[in-house]
């Protein structure tokens, strides 16, 4: 008996330790007078300060107000949740209020995006301007970070609707306000279905102490130095298949080749801008896929998680990793306030990366419309821009998280408050050495990039690795290395034509036929590679 | 009707039910989810993405890599899950108690911050490193990479002490009930030591050792977090978890699934068939209990380092947990560079945490009940009343093991969309329904093989006999059955229990809003924070796995008690 009463004592001591150390109670959300459902990708910390930053601000105009955030998951799970939402939803509009028939040719029609004629066509353009026109919605009314290229995503398949704030706040959309374009980059929806918030870019984190051990004396600075031999199964890398915020990172490295490119061609006396147009595209995508594959080939994995990489870097797991800037700047202000200064640093590539905005939208059928227009117009303004930027503890700023977050209004940069902000020394609306985005080169072949980078460096890694190894080894003989850089199979004109048609074709084996093809064209390659090094040639 | 004919009809309304239950639970969402495999962009069936699969080499090699690392795991997993039972239920050794309460901490590390755990033991900068560095094996300089060097090896080790615990409590169930006339017979003609464990012991807990070993190798073929964390992507279970994260179209991710699924049913069926084949009648359970022999002292701290060395091994990971919670910083040193309480303090204080406990017990208290009833009743339909249904049904409740997580979740999403029959258990309004089922489906294959293993060594006689004293099939149940099933029940219930409470996919998916998270969803908010968000993490992963022994041990000794057949110890 004396067991089962110590035994019981040490389960209730357990038991009741959280129960008993809570610092606060949560309300529920019941008992506000008004609920906001907000469907995010984005960490506690961010829920944390908007939502009571929020609620402040209403409580102030006398209304009560909770947030019901909604986290399925990553920008990816996120993208399916709303799809089978909406179809769902669409389907019951269809069947029940149009009293129409539901068919694969219906939803077929549903999940195109993009325009559709104003009348005519086939039932699936039927029922896709018959979604257009309603107010079909998932339960959520707004959908709040993730990347651009996701936002402009939902917004084609007619999920995102206008929250009307262009017009009405000038002063946030007009001059001295947030600029509709920069540097190639779209910060906010002309037809106001979404709207930038904060502002990130990807850079290089790194670990001062493995750069010491393999004898690295700079921190990288430029995706050119990662592809330094040194570094093989040293760098934490992302997926690009997994992230479209990676993909806009390769993107800027295939963007910043074709600049080197069409430079080079320039300097080299090239006046004929059809010529010159060439050798950015040609060349440069050639020079792109070329360091892309060493880097690659330096790769200790790609990964899907965008925590998984600082906290490696910091942990020692990696000597530098391709990380989003507020991620690497906290892990590195955090380190150094538990270790030595300085362990974990951050450098954002100047001149090579572009800087992304992170959306908020109004989703079709918000059942809170008129909150949810209010929620993003605070998230806009300067109190709710001071939450991304300001230290915690700071006047009008975060109450328990440093964000590290850049934002997206330009008077937030204003000397005043840099003794408030926590990044005082970055300004992305001062730099001047961004690069020109042309959407032109990459824009239609953003999907490719990915698909190649999976094709010649995440699957074949193995072999990629054990390549540049041998070549390494052997001090890069000029036979091995030559059919290491040899990247005809996946020049510009294939990828921009035959490739993207497949990547485009309704058909996925048409992917899949690619896919293998590439893979196993690579792997033998590197297998090639290796014996050649090994061999001295 | 007449007894016989009444038991016929229960048994046939019992088998519909569960096959019911089975279809609607398990089937259908999974079914749902992997449609995408055989119909094309006109919505027409084809099998040209599943042929697909099989044409692609980096699958195929995924395929066999898992399949390698699978036999291995069960292999390793089974000699040390195995020795370990025997010295316990055997030999009287210093710190017998002690490790026998130490054997299930290996299925109690918590997610995400287990795997920080472990990287703080074995990666570049880890202590193991340091350590060898400090004795001068090592050049500080030149680390060894172990997670990456011989990295087979390393996945086989990781999974294999992960996973020996299962085989553990299996042949603890077997031993604690054997029949010792026979053993004492068999010595009593001179069959003694190793060859009367090869000839009559083993034979006795085939059931146990089947059960054991046969969820041990699904869950090392389809084992997902020791290969990612060791960036092993040429397995089918990384494959299949990088397909599912693609933002393209990928149905061919889907027939991959489709392929582990049919390689499990049919590996599953062949083992059961053999096993079935080699089945000893008369492995009755004892009702004499065994008195564990005393060894001399020499040999008694020899048996006590051996356990030191497996357990101790195998709960590194959880030591790990508990000193990241408590560490200032740990970065290149044996041992963490000063200790803090604040990681506890914001992990038990967040304001997060408390909903989540409450709702985790709420959640996995209902699927373990849920698991125990089921389960018991489909083993009874298994073992007692044999037929095509009843072994359809016993294979399909196998299903969960090897089905990944995430496409379970995305099924239960898929059937309980507004609009469909099963609408009334959207998750949004609230998950606790699907929860509770999505829990009490995958981890129902414990206490079935574990009930199952049971009812094969429960003897006939003993019903048989209370049945001719008068006794009606419900008394024997309760009176007999239950209490010899017991241990068994009690120790699929804790697999069931403990795993359900740190259960990823479904609760990441399926509880959306905050006031429903479960545990490890907060441990994943946690962790997502960065900066100190792991070590925040690891400190409620610290309180999830200190509940998780105080509970064990809570059951180990109410229900030791009163049946005083297992864990006897």
């Amino acid at each position: 008996m004396r067991r089962v009463l110590l035994a019981g004592a040490a389960l209730l001591v357990v038991l009741a330790l959280p129960f008993v150390a809570r610092s606060t109670r949560v309300r529920p959300h019941a008992a506000a007078a008004e609920t906001l459902v907000i469907l995010t990708p984005h960490n506690e910390a961010i829920r944390y300060e908007f939502g009571r930053a929020f609620r402040a601000h209403m409580a102030r105009l006398g209304r009560d107000v909770e947030i019901d955030w909604r986290s399925p998951g990553g920008t990816g799970e996120i993208a399916r949740y709303l799809a089978s939402e909406y179809a769902s939803s669409f389907e019951r509009h269809w069947t029940h209020d149009l009293g129409r028939r539901w068919s694969s040719a219906v939803a077929a029609g549903l999940a195109r995006t993009g325009p559709v004629p104003a009348k005519g066509g086939d039932e699936g353009d039927d029922a896709r301007r018959a979604f257009l026109a309603s107010n079909v919605g998932s339960g959520v009314d707004l959908l709040f970070g993730g990347g651009p290229t996701d936002f402009i995503k939902h917004a084609s398949a007619g999920r995102l609707v206008d929250a009307g704030l262009i017009a009405r706040r000038p002063d946030l959309f007009g001059p001295g306000g947030i600029p509709q374009k920069r540097a190639g980059e779209i910060y906010w929806d002309e037809g106001g279905r979404w709207y930038g918030t904060e502002l990130s870019s990807f850079g290089v984190c790194y670990n001062r102490d493995v750069l010491d051990r393999l004898g690295v004396a700079a921190p990288p600075m430029s995706w050119a130095e990662l592809a330094a031999p040194v570094f093989r199964g040293q760098l934490a890398l992302a997926d690009p298949t997994k992230s479209a915020s990676v993909g806009t990172a390769f993107e800027a490295i295939v963007q910043t080749e074709m600049n080197a490119a069409l430079a080079g061609a320039h300097a080299a006396g090239e006046r004929d801008p059809a010529a010159l147009d060439r050798a950015a595209r040609r060349g440069g995508w050639a020079a792109a896929m070329r360091l892309i594959r060493r880097i690659g080939a330096n790769a200790r994995y790609f990964t899907d998680s965008g925590v998984k990489i600082p906290l490696d870097v910091s942990m020692g797991e990696a000597a530098a990793g391709m990380c989003i800037d507020f991620f690497g700047r906290f892990q590195g202000e955090y380190a150094a306030s538990v270790g030595r200064d300085g362990r974990v640093g951050f450098a954002t590539a100047r001149g090579e990366t572009m800087l992304n905005a992170d959306p908020i939208a109004l989703l079709r059928g918000a059942p809170h419309h008129d909150l949810g227009v209010g929620f993003i117009e605070f998230v806009l303004s300067e109190e709710g821009q001071r939450q991304w930027a300001l230290r915690r503890g700071t006047p009008g700023g975060p109450e328990r998280y440093t964000l590290h977050r850049l934002p997206i209004l330009p008077r937030l940069y204003a000397a005043a408050l840099a003794p408030y902000r926590a990044d005082p020394d970055e300004d992305p609306y001062a730099e001047t050495d961004a690069f020109t985005y042309h959407a032109d080169w990459t824009g239609p072949i953003f999907s490719a990039i990915a698909f190649i980078v999976r094709t010649m460096c995440v699957d074949p890694d193995e072999e990629l690795r054990d390549a540049y190894g041998a070549l390494a080894e052997a001090h890069f003989p000029p036979q091995a290395t030559a059919a290491f850089d040899d990247v005809t199979l996946v020049d510009y004109d294939t990828v921009n034509g035959a490739l993207r048609a497949a990547l485009q074709s309704a058909d996925p084996l048409e992917e899949a036929r690619w896919s293998i093809r590439l893979v196993e064209h690579h792997r033998a390659l590197y297998r090639r590679v290796a014996a050649l090094a090994r061999a001295g040639q | 009707m007449s007894g016989p004919g009444r038991a016929r009809a229960l048994t046939a309304v019992v088998a519909a039910l569960l096959g019911a239950l089975l279809a609607t639970f398990l089937l259908w969402p999974l079914a749902d989810s992997v449609r995408g495999a055989f119909v094309d962009g006109n919505g027409h069936a084809t099998f040209a993405y599943l042929a697909t699969v099989f044409r692609n080499p980096l699958y195929r090699e995924g395929f066999r890599n898992a399949l390698a690392l699978a036999f291995a795991s069960t292999l390793v997993a089974t000699v040390i899950g195995t020795t370990a039972a025997v010295l316990l239920d055997r030999f009287e050794f210093p710190g017998r108690h002690v490790f026998a309460a130490l054997v299930p901490l290996p299925l109690m590390v918590p997610p995400f911050v287990g795997a920080v755990g472990i990287k703080q033991l074995l990666g570049n900068e880890g202590a193991l490193n340091a350590l060898l560095a400090h004795l001068h094996v090592i050049d500080a300089r030149h680390p060894i990479d172990w997670l990456r060097q011989g990295r087979f090896a390393v996945v086989v080790a990781l999974t294999a002490l992960h996973l020996y615990p299962i085989v553990y409590f299996n042949m603890q169930a077997a031993l604690a009930g054997l029949n010792v006339e026979l053993e004492e017979a068999a010595a009593s003609l001179g069959c003694r030591g190793l060859r009367r464990f090869r000839k009559i012991t083993l034979p006795l807990v085939g059931p146990n050792l089947f059960a054991a070993t046969s969820i041990v190798f699904i869950w090392g073929l389809t084992e997902l977090g020791v290969p990612l964390m060791c960036d092993y992507t040429r397995v089918t279970s990384v494959q299949i978890f990088s397909g599912l994260k693609d933002l393209g179209r990928n149905p061919f991710v889907f027939g991959l699934v489709v392929v582990v699924l049919a390689a499990t049913v049919t590996i599953y069926a062949a083992a059961r068939w053999l096993a079935g084949r080699t089945r000893i009648a008369g492995a009755a359970k004892g009702q004499r209990r065994r008195r564990a022999a005393p060894l001399r002292p020499f040999a008694a701290w020899g048996v006590a380092l051996v356990m030191a060395a497996f357990v101790g091994a195998a709960a590194l990971p959880n030591v790990s947990v508990v000193l990241v919670a408590f560490a200032r910083d740990w970065y290149g040193t044996v041992l963490p560079s000063g200790l803090t309480l604040d990681h506890v303090r914001a992990a038990v204080g967040h304001d997060m945490v408390v909903p989540s406990i409450g709702n985790s017990l709420r959640y996995v208290t209902l699927s373990t009940g849920f698991d125990l009833v089921v389960g018991t009743a489909i083993a009874w339909l298994v073992v007692r009343t044999p037929s095509r249904l009843a072994r359809a049904i016993d294979v399909a409740a196998m299903l969960p093991l090897a089905v990944p997580g995430l496409v379970m979740a995305f099924g239960y999403l898929s059937i309980s969309r507004e609009g469909h029959a099963l609408a009334f258990l959207n998750p949004v309004r609230d998950p606790t329904a699907l929860l509770v089922i999505a829990y009490a489906v995958r981890r129902l294959p414990f206490v079935v093989r574990s009930a199952a293993a049971g009812l094969t060594q429960v003897s006939l006689t003993l019903e048989e006999a209370a049945a001719s004293l008068g006794a009606g099939a419900r008394r024997v149940f309760a009176r007999v059955t239950l209490p010899l099933l017991a241990p068994h029940l009690l120790a699929g219930g804790i697999f069931a229990f403990a795993l359900s409470m740190l259960e990823v996919s479904d609760s990441l998916i399926l509880a959306q809003r905050q006031a429903t998270y479960p545990i490890t969803k907060a441990i994943f908010e946690l962790y997502a924070l960065l900066g100190d968000g792991h070590q925040v993490a690891a400190a409620l992963g610290l309180w999830a796995m200190l509940f998780l022994i105080a509970a064990v041990a809570f059951a180990r000794v109410v229900l030791g008690r009163r049946d005083g057949g297992l864990f006897r110890l």
